[in-house]
């Protein structure tokens, strides 16, 4: 697997702390590519919206990760180190909720987010998120063995990641 | 720090929307957290409520969008509020130092008055509490 950055993605809400995953030589994180793709699509303008304010409002700001928010697939369970922290989909989905990120939800103050896309497919694994879901896992994978060998660590409010030499800055 | 594509979008989302995905979320977080303590499970709640699983499953995980009808079926058989709506109690506000009253006119259009001939008041010989009464 290629190297990747472990950088913020929203940080302004009182209760929890979003990161992302950019790919090392890229110029967009895998979750502002979502957000790019969706935000002048008048199919997607109001659904896009929704997420936006889910995230950063909701559970950024008033109820932070709780696990009701999130859906986890079993695929994604033989994670390590264990069924602990399994990549999740934002259960943002009623009456057919056109869209779906992919996140690995660390606690209830701490989530990476993904990529994702539109709901081709009842599964996170099917349809045309499959890609991504895949992708979703392996840097999953590679976060949670990093903490696993201490390459980073969680500060103690559970708010933030660190690298062995307490830098902000993380390549995986 | 925020992405800047996250801050442009909530930058352009309308009020309702924020309203929307409030509310959609503490009816999600309200309905498992009483199942919870209930211990229902979905088939539990599907067999109480004789709907199929399937259709249970659909409405907690937001494949389906909530009714009136499906809160008040899942309030019922829960035992307990889902939902309230704030009820507000008709209150007068008075400025003080002025009392409030209220006219009523009837205001009749196009009628020709009828001439009457007045009342020829004539004083009372003898004075009693109905003296003015007509």
């Amino acid at each position: 697997m290629n190297i990747f950055a472990l950088e913020k993605f929203d940080e302004q809400g009182s209760l929890c702390t979003f990161y992302t995953v950019r790919w090392e030589k890229a110029e967009n994180n895998e979750t502002d590519k979502l957000f790019n793709k969706y935000e002048n699509d008048s199919n997607f303008e109001r659904p896009i919206q929704e997420l936006a304010v889910f995230l950063a409002k909701k559970i950024g700001n008033d109820k932070g990760a709780l696990e009701d928010f999130f859906r986890f697939e079993n695929t994604a369970q033989a994670l390590p180190p264990s069924g602990k922290h399994k990549v999740g989909e934002l259960t943002i989905n009623y009456g057919n909720f056109p869209l779906r990120l992919y996140c690995l939800r660390i606690s209830d103050s701490l989530v990476v987010l993904f990529n994702g896309g539109e709901k081709t497919n009842r599964s996170a694994q099917g349809g045309n998120t499959s890609m991504v879901f895949v992708e979703a896992n392996q840097f999953a994978k590679r976060i949670l063995e990093a903490l696993r060998t201490n390459e980073i660590h969680i500060t103690p409010n559970e708010r933030e990641f660190r690298n062995f030499n307490e830098s902000e800055e993380i390549f995986l | 720090m925020r992405s800047k594509v996250l801050q442009r979008i909530l930058d352009k989302t309308p009020k309702d929307v924020e309203i929307f995905v409030d509310k959609y979320a503490d009816l999600v977080l309200r309905i498992n957290q009483i199942l919870r303590e209930k211990g229902y499970t979905q088939k539990s709640l599907a067999d109480k409520l004789e709907k199929k699983p399937s259709e249970i499953h659909k409405w907690l995980s937001g494949e389906h969008n909530f009714t009136l009808r499906s809160i008040a079926k899942l309030e019922a058989e829960l035992g307990e509020t889902i939902l309230e709506v704030p009820v507000r109690k008709p209150v007068t506000e008075f400025n003080s130092h002025y009392e409030k009253t209220t006219y009523t006119f009837t205001v009749y259009r196009n009628v020709t008055p009828r001439k009457e001939k007045a009342k020829d008041w004539k004083f009372a010989t003898t004075h009693t509490e109905l003296n003015n009464v007509g």
